[in-house]
């Protein structure tokens, strides 16, 4: 990207445009909390903004998914442990989607952060497990067992997102012939 | 459930989520940061220039130093319950600014009296990134070399630096480490290194008295700081509150837990941590809309009174970042320091009490700030001091 005259801000505001829904979306499936993944997100823009002179040469959206995931997992921790089982979940429509997102978004909200973020990198992020180390600063060996653990959890609290006990609409075809995740 | 299973649910259920700021939020902000770091920065220079240094201001108690006249930025107005930092906060000359300076010596080399606080700078994956500072109260800045801290973790391999607030004793003679399998006990008058082993994964150290809390998510220990004799005590060691350093031996041990309605204060004996009493925490002494939701950090006593950063309601958010001053016994809350929500995350956890009733906290972007509850002074103790920093009482 180059630099501009303007001291950088056009390549920074287009480069959070382009990128700024899926962040603040993986942000909220790893928190759970609008509010919350709107000010992790603002606080990782902050510092991309900040260090943006050397980063926007580079690969920003890397720099930006590190800060971003880390902070979560970091934060996440330092609140009441309580918050994995206990937090109150944001007020969701029950449309027709609505059970879903709240099954979902309860499931989700029984794993410790990093389970979350693993899966939330590898998942909705697609990241190969290599890049998913990377954005957290683990090795390959805790992403695949994190992985493992946390799709082993998932199915356990949330036996009704298998396929066929799915609430809301189907989602794809045959999902039930599909072949199990491999960890 | 299988993997395109999987990415399609997230996908769907975030599908509504959008940012509610513009994109040039971010860049806006950094605008104003690197400004106020220009003007903190323009502003200690010239307090270092017109004083002449600093070292005429290192005393053990902290005070203002004569010929430095503190001009808080926050003039004392015995303010209401709710109150606000300044826009820019001013840093008179401190004792604990020397902790900006890297060390000068190794503890092995020269042990100090008395520590005035203990650093460890971080990088920003908020990782230890240097040796632990050991600010003595000779002004002069040492190594921890003495023994070789590794990060606390939890049993999903979460890792944190060892240096948390509340490993510093009150006297300062002492540093606590929780560590994997044992507690680490510097005497740091002697640089002498005691190990105790210790069960599970230990991550968060409180000084009560003479004794040190020690523990994890599923278990914490007292430990005795002279006979290194352990036993296990049913409080939480991420709940408890560092007691008030003059309170004695068999003084209650305080927890804050709970968020909202079911925020709450409880008082277990010094001993075995028996539960005695459970009290709400109301708001009642504060202005609507305003309440503390649920506290974070370490909460510290002075006297009966309980200063925590929390996560507040004020009048524009659910949310907001704040300090919150408690009546222990009652549960009532006193006072609150209205951070608002343009901060991190988490931003302003509270480091302890002074000897002159003020609250040490952190304030974003890497200051130590002192804030007087009664009077709603506000002033800033150190700036640029990006790290973890825990302080003698």
């Amino acid at each position: 990207m180059a630099p501009t005259a303007n001291d950088g801000r056009d390549g920074y505001l287009a480069f959070v445009e382009s990128h700024q829904h899926r962040l603040l979306r993986a942000a909220y499936l790893i928190c759970g909390n609008r509010h919350q993944a709107e000010d992790l997100l603002q606080e990782a823009l902050l510092k991309l903004a900040l260090r943006w002179a050397s980063v926007r040469d580079g690969d920003p959206a890397a720099y930006v998914r590190a800060i971003l995931y880390r902070d979560a997992v970091s934060w996440w921790r330092r609140r009441r442990r309580e918050w994995l089982s206990a937090a109150p979940p944001d007020r969701v429509t029950v449309d027709r989607d609505g059970a879903l997102r709240l099954t979902l978004h309860d499931a989700l909200g029984q794993l410790p952060p990093r389970q979350r973020a693993v899966l939330v990198l590898r998942y909705y992020e697609d990241l190969t497990e290599v890049a998913t180390a990377e954005a957290l600063g683990v090795t390959v060996g805790t992403v695949k067992s994190q992985c493992h653990t946390a799709l082993r959890r998932l199915r356990e609290v949330a036996p009704d997102l298998a396929p066929g006990k799915r609430p809301g609409r189907a989602l794809s075809g045959d999902l039930a012939t599909g072949v199990e995740v491999n960890p | 459930m299988n993997e395109q299973d999987l990415r399609q649910l997230l996908t769907v259920s975030v599908e509504d989520i959008r940012p509610s700021q513009p994109a040039a939020a971010g860049w806006e902000r950094a605008r104003r940061t690197r400004r106020t770091r220009r003007a903190v920065g323009a502003v200690a220079l010239a307090v270092v220039l017109v004083g002449g240094g600093t070292v005429a201001a290192l005393r053990p108690s902290a005070g203002p130093p004569p010929g430095h006249p503190v001009a808080p930025t926050v003039e004392p107005t015995h303010a209401g319950p709710v109150q606000h930092p300044p826009a820019e906060l001013t840093f008179p000359p401190d004792p604990l600014a020397r902790l900006s300076n890297p060390p000068i010596v190794r503890l092995s080399e020269r042990p100090v009296q008395r520590a005035l606080a203990l650093f460890q700078p971080v990088d920003e994956e908020y990782r230890a990134d240097g040796p632990v500072r050991v600010l003595g109260d000779d002004g002069v800045v040492r190594s921890l070399d003495v023994v070789t801290l590794a990060p606390t973790r939890d049993r999903d391999g979460n890792e944190a630096p060892a240096l948390k607030p509340g490993v510093l004793s009150p006297d300062g003679r002492w540093a606590a480490f929780a560590q994997t399998n044992e507690l680490i006990m510097v005497d740091l008058t002697r640089a002498g290194v005691g190990r105790i082993p210790l069960d599970g994964y230990l991550e968060l150290v409180v000084w009560a008295n003479d004794r040190v809390l020690v523990g994890g998510d599923d278990r914490t220990y007292a430990v005795e700081r002279d006979t290194e004799a352990a036993s296990t005590i049913d409080v939480s060691a991420w709940e408890v509150v560092t007691p008030d350093p003059d309170a004695g031996r068999e003084a209650a041990l305080i927890e804050t837990s709970g968020q909202r309605d079911g925020l709450m204060v409880r008082s277990r004996t010094a001993r075995e941590g028996t539960l005695r009493s459970e009290q709400r925490v109301t708001g009642e002494l504060l202005p609507a809309p305003y309440q503390v939701n649920e506290f974070y950090g370490r909460g510290w006593l002075h006297g009966e009174r309980l200063a925590q950063a929390a996560w507040i309601t004020n009048d524009e958010i659910d949310g907001a970042e704040g300090v919150a001053v408690l009546d222990a016994r009652t549960g009532a809350v006193a006072h609150v320091l209205d951070l608002g929500r343009d901060r991190a995350k988490g931003c302003c956890p509270v480091l302890g009490w002074d000897n002159k009733g003020a609250v040490l906290l952190r304030l974003e972007p890497a200051a130590l700030a002192r804030w007087h509850p009664e009077t709603g002074e506000i002033t800033g103790v150190v700036d640029n001091l990006t790290g973890v920093l825990a302080l003698a009482g």
